[in-house]
Order: structure tokens, then C-alpha cells, then sequence
């Protein structure tokens, strides 16, 4: 269970979130979705430990994770999977996920996770010793998965995994993402700003506008365009963070 | 024919110590993109250490350990006491090496005054093979510069530790989301760094005499080979410190001498206006 209290985090004079409340259980996929701007990807980073909040609290289970190092988070059991990839591009496939076991010293198990997900991904494990920069979008953004599940994290984050891809290659990730939470038990956040594959990944969605939640429900709330609207483009104006 | 060959081996000593230097500058620059200006006054501490341990034990080797140890630590020092304080503004960084530059001078003048310095030659004598005369000391200088690139670039390459050095320079942000500990990290470039330049101040040493200016030459050719190897590109670096020996030699075989660093530095500029981010790919490494 991750818990996210009163979350409130400032860069300079921009109040980026407001008191954010959100929770989300080991069983579920929960997707975050919201205008551009209103602070999804601060929520993540912030409980990731990119960012320090100014006020409020994050609870991984019984452990307070806010304001940890990401090292110390990643330990934790939470991983995030950032926002445009963010492979590392000058290093090939395998010291990709290999990096993203970091935390973790077991030789063997970690090529072994490899080599099971190279089955799983045979694209993937086909081009392990080429660098990430030459995979193509849809591949580095799987890699950029496996990369995060490399840690063995109780939850996985992940922030707009869908962005830039083609909708065949989406709708893998989707499959990929729930078959991630029923079988291998990981709690998943999604951040997404693609509302159909929100709809069809989702257990829960929580809408962020602003900094603040202003709204969770069941996906089907998602079919409600007077909500969306009301929330996306609605009544308070988006210049007042400026 | 010889006679370039007998430059040509000139410069690769010489370059070297460029390539040792250079891969300290890119690595230090890649990772907290500060660029270290003071180095060559590491290399030039590198030197006295190793000149008083040779005083004091009449060993080189034992010099050689001594300077790389000493200047690994005043490498961490420099950066615990001074530039983790500039990460986030590595222009200010910059600045403080200027300063340095001066303090450490000042601090070689006080010491050891300006008067050259030198050892006895480690390993006196010479082959001759066929004409072309190959001094022992610039074999060993040679093979001793080689192996510690050659030992930097498997660390690099092979090791948990390299592939955290190389992904903070890719992404630091990402690095840290996998468990990097990337401040501590960053404060190893520099340590590694320092003790870089201190083999270099060995070898230095043990090719001729000393000074608490010497660093100056080093500095100037150790950023020039780091720019044209691509800041931040380790193997980048070592290939252009030895291509900057080499030329650096023959223009002062075949040149007049007193024009010997306005060929080099010909060079470097007209290879820097073709390719301004240099010959290698450099770091893309965003910012912290
Ligand atoms: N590192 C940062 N420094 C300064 N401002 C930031 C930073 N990250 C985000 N912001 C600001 O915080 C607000 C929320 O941004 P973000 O979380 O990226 O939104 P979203 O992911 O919902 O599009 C924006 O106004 C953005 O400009
Ligand atoms: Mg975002």
C-alpha cells in the first residue's frame, strides 16, 4: 500500500502540489491522469525522492519514504519508471537492466532475471549487447520497464509509458502492466495523459488538477465528459500558478 | 625515416601524460560538468610528491604509489571541502579552480621554491634499435602511463562501479532512480581524477626537471586533448592525448622551436572550428 498525504512541494515560487491525498493498494492499478502541467510527474518524482517535498508524508506499507534518498526509496521496494524513458543511451540493453538492479548484489540472479525476461521480450533479448540509444521507441520503453522491474519493487510507477508509441505497441504495454499486477503482485501507478488507454489498464483513476486530487473513481467516471471537461479544462484558470 | 620514427616515439611519451591528464578533466567535466582548470597544478603536487618520496626512500616506484595515493586524497579533499558546494552551478566551480590554481602555486612556491627540481633518472641508458634510439626511462614512462589508462578503461567498461560512473554521466537523475548514490559518485571522479594527474606528475619527474609551473604546459594540453577527444568520452581523450604528443613532437623536429605551441595550438583550434564538440562523441549527460 502506498500512502500520499498532504503531499506539498514548491520549486521556487511555483507551488507545484498543493496537499495531494492519494492511495494506492498492492492490488490495483492506479492511473493518474490530469492537463498537462497540473503536477503528475512532481508527484511521482517527489515520491521517488527526485524531489523533497516542503510538507507532507509518503508511507510504502509501514515505511515513511518521504524525503529518502531515490537510492534509499528504490530499497524501499518502490521504482519509478520516468517520464520519456531515460535509458541510458551510451550503454547497451543488458547494462541498461543491468543498472537497474543496482541496489541489488546477487550475479547470478540478476542475469538470470535477464535471460527471462529476453524470453519473455524476444525482441529485447535479441539486442542486449547493442546500445539503448539505437532500440526503437516502443523498445526502449519496454526496456525501460524491465529496467525498473530489475529492482524487484513491491510497486512500480510508471510516468506516461504510452507517450509516443504506436497503438499496437501500447496496447502490449497495457497487457503487460495488469499481467504485471494480477501475477507478479507489484502495486502499479500510471501516470497517463492518453485517456483510452487509461480506461482500458485502470482498476482506479484519480484525477490531479492543479496540484491538488480533485477527484478518484472507478475508470468508467472517465466516460463522463462533462467531468473530464470540468477538470481538464474547467472553471479555475490554469494562469494562477504562474 | 628514423628521424620521424625518433619524434614520433617522443611524442607518445609525451602524450601520455596528456592522455592521463585529458581522461581526469573529461571524467571530472562529464559527470559535474565542472571544469577543472586547477589540474595541472595536480600534476605539478604529483611531481613533488614524488620527488620528496624519492628523496626520502631514493625509490621511484615507491614514488610513483605515493604520488597517486596523495593525490587521490587531496583530490577528495578539493572536492569535500570545495566543489560539491558547486554542483548545482558548475560555472562557479570553474571559478574556484581558477583560484586554486593560484593557492596551490603559492603554496608549491612557499614550500619548494621556485628553483627546478629534479631526480636522478630512474633507469639510466638506452636501446639502440637500428638508429633509432629508444631512452628506458621513456619505455617504462610509456608502459606505466599505458596501463593505467588501460586499467581506468576496464573499470570503466567492466565494473559495477564504471557502469554507475558512465550512467551518472548519461543521466543523473535516472541513475539515481536505479540506487546510484550519484553525489558520492561524482565526488569519486574527482578523486580518480587527482590521482591521475599525480601519475602524471611522475611522470613528469622522472623526464626532466620540476617546477611549481609546470602545470601550466599540462594544463593547457590536457584541456585542448580533452576538448578534441570530446568532453567526456574517456577513450576520446586518451586516443587525442597521444595524437597531440605525437604532432606536438614533430613540429618541434621539424619546425622552428620557438613556434612549437603555435603549431599545436593551430591545430587544436582548426580541429575544434570543423568539429566544435570535438572528434569523439562527447557526454550527453544532462545537468544535475
Ligand atoms: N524541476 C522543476 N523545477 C521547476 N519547476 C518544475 C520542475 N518540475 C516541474 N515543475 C513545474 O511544476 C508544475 C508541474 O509540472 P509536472 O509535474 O511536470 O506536470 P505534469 O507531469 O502533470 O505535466 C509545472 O508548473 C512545472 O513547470
Ligand atoms: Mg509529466
Amino acid at each position: 500500500m502506498l500512502k500520499i498525504e498532504k503531499l506539498q512541494v514548491h520549486f521556487g515560487h511555483v507551488h507545484a502540489l498543493r496537499g495531494v491525498n492519494l492511495e494506492a493498494a498492492r492490488n490495483e492499478v492506479l492511473v493518474l491522469i490530469g492537463p498537462n502541467g497540473a503536477g503528475k510527474s512532481t508527484v511521482l518524482n517527489t515520491v521517488a525522492g527526485l524531489n523533497t517535498p516542503t510538507e507532507g508524508s509518503v508511507h510504502l506499507d509501514e515505511t515513511a519514504i518521504g524525503g529518502m534518498t531515490p537510492r534509499n526509496v528504490v530499497k524501499a521496494g518502490l521504482t519509478l519508471v520516468p517520464q520519456g524513458r531515460r535509458l541510458f543511451g551510451s550503454m547497451t540493453v543488458r547494462e541498461n537492466l543491468e543498472m537497474g538492479a543496482y541496489t541489488k548484489n546477487d550475479k547470478a540472479k540478476i542475469d538470470d532475471q535477464i535471460a527471462r525476461w529476453s524470453e519473455f521480450f524476444p525482441e529485447i533479448g535479441a539486442r542486449l549487447g547493442i546500445r539503448a540509444s539505437y532500440l526503437s521507441g516502443g523498445q526502449q520503453q519496454i526496456v525501460a520497464i524491465i529496467r525498473g522491474l530489475m529492482s524487484e519493487p513491491r510497486t512500480l510507477m510508471m510516468d506516461e509509458p504510452s507517450i509516443g508509441l504506436a497503438p499496437v505497441v501500447v496496447k502490449r504495454i497495457g497487457v503487460e502492466i495488469r499481467r504485471l499486477n494480477r501475477e507478479a503482485g507489484i502495486g502499479i501507478v500510471l501516470v497517463e495523459q492518453n485517456v483510452e488507454f487509461a480506461l482500458t489498464v485502470s482498476d482506479r483513476v484519480a484525477i490531479l488538477a492543479q496540484g491538488q486530487v480533485v477527484h478518484t473513481g472507478p475508470p468508467r467516471d472517465m466516460r463522463d465528459p462533462a467531468l473530464l471537461a470540468h477538470h481538464f479544462f474547467g472553471s479555475t484558470p490554469e494562469t494562477e500558478a504562474g | 625515416m628514423i628521424l620521424f620514427l625518433q619524434h614520433a616515439l617522443n611524442g607518445i611519451s609525451l602524450g601520455a601524460v596528456y592522455a592521463l591528464i585529458a581522461v581526469g578533466i573529461t571524467l571530472v567535466y562529464g559527470l559535474s560538468r565542472i571544469i577543472h582548470f586547477a589540474v595541472g597544478e595536480l600534476v605539478m603536487l604529483g611531481a613533488y610528491v614524488a620527488w620528496e618520496t624519492w628523496r626520502l626512500t631514493g625509490s621511484h616506484t615507491v614514488g610513483l604509489a605515493a604520488a597517486a595515493a596523495v593525490l587521490a586524497v587531496i583530490g577528495m579533499i578539493t572536492e569535500r571541502g570545495i566543489f560539491r558546494f558547486t554542483l548545482r552551478e558548475p560555472l562557479t566551480g570553474f571559478i574556484v579552480s581558477l583560484g586554486l590554481i593560484m593557492i596551490l602555486q603559492g603554496i608549491g612556491i612557499e614550500i619548494w621554491s621556485a628553483d627546478p627540481r629534479r631526480a636522478d633518472p630512474p633507469l639510466a641508458g638506452s636501446w639502440d634499435v637500428s638508429g633509432l634510439i629508444f631512452r628506458k626511462q621513456v619505455a617504462i614512462n610509456i608502459g606505466v602511463s599505458l596501463l593505467v589508462l588501460l586499467a581506468a578503461y576496464a573499470v570503466l567498461m567492466k565494473t559495477r562501479y564504471g557502469k554507475a560512473v558512465r550512467a551518472v554521466a548519461d543521466d543523473p537523475s535516472a541513475a539515481a532512480l536505479m540506487g546510484v548514490p550519484v553525489r558520492f559518485i561524482i565526488m569519486t571522479t574527482f578523486i580518480v581524477g587527482a590521482a591521475l594527474a599525480g601519475v602524471g606528475g611522475w611522470v613528469v619527474l622522472t623526464n626532466g626537471s620540476i617546477s611549481p609551473f609546470v602545470g601550466e604546459a599540462y594544463l593547457l594540453r590536457g584541456f585542448a586533448v580533452a576538448l578534441i577527444g570530446g568532453l567526456g568520452n574517456v577513450q576520446g581523450a586518451a586516443v587525442a592525448g597521444v595524437g597531440m604528443g605525437v604532432a606536438e613532437s614533430l613540429a618541434a623536429g621539424y619546425g622552428s622551436p620557438g613556434w612549437n605551441d603555435a603549431y599545436v595550438f593551430g591545430i587544436v583550434i582548426l580541429i575544434l572550428l570543423w568539429r566544435p564538440t570535438g572528434l569523439g562523441r562527447g557526454s550527453s549527460g544532462a545537468h544535475l
